[in-house]
């Protein structure tokens, strides 16, 4: 149906591009900021962080570009949604252990505060598991329907 | 599929060109040290405050090699007093007291951190010092004593230091408790170069 397949091409466009987005913006901004955020969590050892922090940011863009262009869809969409569950996860657990977050290494004002991340993660959860949901037939506008 | 990677090699900025001297007053240690660490911080900023024994560690361990620059970054979006504790420490500069005067804004962070005017405190804290509490005072009313801060918040921002605190040991970053974790190995292969 149109519907269907507008829907699901408004919603890899929005998905991939949210998250190409936030990879892109972390890879062309120094990694060590990425880093210190990593560190924060106090969830990996801390000789992971840097690593971490510069390999990340290029599988949220390659994910995005995925999703954006519709290969491999419901795999993406899948992968996207376990992401934003492991955010969730993540986010939750800070909370839950009062890590305040603001005073590890002082942000500037323009980061989103963990409730509203944790709002965003959440709904792009939801909006992720639809996308593979829609995605079980090859959907028009997209790479895999041309193979 | 390679677009995102010729994107970021295009836009990343890996040169950050020099690095404007800091006054002597703001530096510690050995002036003729080959390996400089380079630190933008603020007075307001918990995390530095928390990471002012690991950088004196370093300095102890590796005592002559290694020497540390102090670069204002007043992050005054998100913390209301961090422009006026960075114009205390500069006026504390003006008498040769900026280190003796940070430790104890760091040592003293949460008693004037939310005060809607710290000014006592800060005078308190000079006073403490046996600073020229007139000429303290003084200074503390100028507005061209912001002009140094404002040149250190202007190169970071050239920088793209966006959190404090952040290191710069030679061609490394490092940003908050990270330092703690690779500060070693960053100077090591700076005293290598």
């Amino acid at each position: 149906m149109k519907s269907t397949a507008l829907a699901a091409l408004a919603l890899r466009l929005i998905i991939g591009g949210i998250l190409f987005y936030a990879g892109f913006v972390k890879a062309v901004a120094p990694a060590a900021e990425f880093a210190a955020v990593i560190e924060a969590y106090r969830l990996l050892p801390a000789s992971f962080a840097t690593p971490l922090a510069k390999g990340f940011p290029w599988l949220e863009m390659w994910l995005g570009t995925f999703l954006i262009f519709g290969y491999s869809t419901r795999v993406m969409a899948k992968l996207s949604a376990m992401l934003f569950a492991i955010f969730l996860v993540v986010l939750g657990s800070a909370l839950l252990r009062h890590i305040d977050l603001a005073s590890c290494g002082c942000f500037g004002p323009e980061t989103l505060s963990p409730r509203q991340t944790i709002l965003l993660d959440a709904g792009l959860l939801v909006l992720s598991l639809t996308l593979a949901r829609l995605s079980r037939k090859n959907q028009p506008y997209s790479i895999d329907s041309l193979l | 599929m390679l677009l995102p990677v010729v994107m970021v090699k295009v836009i990343k900025q890996t040169r950050w060109g020099p690095t404007l001297a800091a006054p002597r007053a703001r530096q510690l240690g050995n002036p003729q040290a080959k390996v400089a660490i380079i630190e933008y911080s603020d007075f307001q900023c918990p995390s530095c405050a928390h990471l002012q024994p690991t950088v004196h560690q370093f300095l102890d361990l590796y005592k002559d090699k290694v020497r540390l620059v102090y670069k204002y970054y007043p992050l005054t979006k998100v913390h209301r007093n961090a422009l006026g504790s960075a114009q205390a420490a500069q006026c504390a500069s003006l008498q040769n007291q900026f280190w003796p005067y940070a430790d104890r804004l760091f040592a003293t962070q949460p008693s004037w951190a939310e005060l809607t005017d710290p000014t006592t405190t800060f005078m308190a804290m000079a006073q403490d010092l046996r600073l020229d509490a007139p000429r303290f005072r003084a200074c503390l009313a100028d507005p061209s004593q912001r002009e140094p801060i404002l040149q250190d918040v202007e190169e970071g921002q050239a920088r793209q230091v966006r959190a404090t605190p952040t290191f710069l040991i030679g061609d490394e970053r490092l940003v908050g408790n990270v330092l703690a974790t690779d500060g070693a190995r960053a100077i090591e292969k700076a005293l290598r170069r």
